[in-house]
């Protein structure tokens, strides 16, 4: 009862923020709902060990993420079910201001997407974007920047790209 | 500053993007535990369909090979024609049968010694005998 309890409190402060970034990862609210929910869930089957994580949110995410990309991998498949049962119920559609922000967001490399997101919507630092992602944190540094880049580009907004060393 | 200004922008930029998740319905805590323990369940039954199919393959090869060393020795090809012929020719061949080739070697070595008379004719229908016999013997 008690892990109930505690599972709950952590899922009520943390699920909003994580379907934004994932989200802002995927650029598609239904999967980013469904990947975050999926997630939830296997955090759920060994809450007694990831509640005494010092950052319980952290592992959510990474989870979601792997989650995408594997079912990125597993693209044909989608497609496949998304023939068969068609969209998913109840998705409102994107705003119409940031249909071109994630449109721009889904032309620009995974891997460039999530460092931005890690850095500038989540504030992790280079070392933790690093540490979360597993690349080294030079490899960081260059997807932020080129990501700012190609975002700034697609988006025609100067203001996003990259003056110099930044980060 | 310029480096803040623009960190502040894309922050500010995808931090737009949270307007379209705030009408997402998303179900409640109880619906994700729900869902992990159906995983759980789920993984559980898998594990023990695994391990059932593993054991009955174990077993499978188990009782073939065990099968194969407690099963009474084939007799070599040569005598299983002796043993089946035996019974529907009662004159076995003298070189397959150790039993009757004794006796047949006799009368085989006998003429060598030249006998006479009727023993000599005792012989050559023991020879015609042989002779049916090793024939019978050919027909597959």
């Amino acid at each position: 009862v008690r892990d109930a309890e505690s599972f709950d409190a952590f899922y009520a402060g943390t699920n909003r923020r994580l379907l934004h970034q994932m989200y802002a990862m995927t650029s598609n609210l239904s999967e980013s709902q469904d990947l975050v929910q999926e997630a939830y869930a296997r955090a759920w089957q060994r809450w007694s060990s990831i509640s005494s994580y010092d950052d319980p949110e952290a592992w959510v995410r990474t989870v979601a993420w792997r989650l995408a990309a594997s079912r990125w991998r597993k693209a044909k498949n989608a497609v496949t079910a998304l023939a068969r049962h068609g969209p998913a119920p109840d998705t409102p559609e994107p705003s119409i201001d940031n249909v071109a922000l994630v449109t721009a967001l889904r032309q620009i490399p995974e891997a460039q997407r999530r460092a931005i997101v890690l850095h500038h919507l989540v504030g992790l630092s280079v070392s933790e974007v690093a540490a979360e992602t597993g690349a080294p944190e030079g490899t960081v540094k260059a997807r932020l920047s080129r990501g700012r880049s190609a975002l700034a580009e697609l988006l025609a907004d100067s203001s996003l790209a990259p003056e110099g060393s930044h980060v | 500053m310029s480096d803040r200004t623009n960190h502040d922008r894309v922050h500010d930029t995808l931090t737009a993007l949270r307007r379209d998740t705030d009408g997402l319905p998303l179900a409640g805590s109880a619906a994700a535990r729900r869902r992990g323990a159906q995983r759980t369940r789920r993984q559980a039954v898998g594990g023990v369909v695994a391990a059932s199919v593993l054991l009955a393959g174990a077993v499978g090869v188990g009782s073939q090979l065990g099968g194969t060393t407690k099963s009474a020795p084939i007799p070599p090809a040569s005598q299983v024609p002796t043993t089946s012929v035996a019974t529907t020719t009662p004159p076995t061949p003298p070189t397959q049968t150790p039993t009757t080739a004794p006796t047949q070697t006799q009368t085989r070595r006998r003429p060598r010694r030249r006998p006479a008379g009727a023993a000599r004719g005792q012989l050559a229908a023991a020879h015609r005998r042989h002779r049916q016999d090793r024939a019978l013997l050919r027909v597959p």
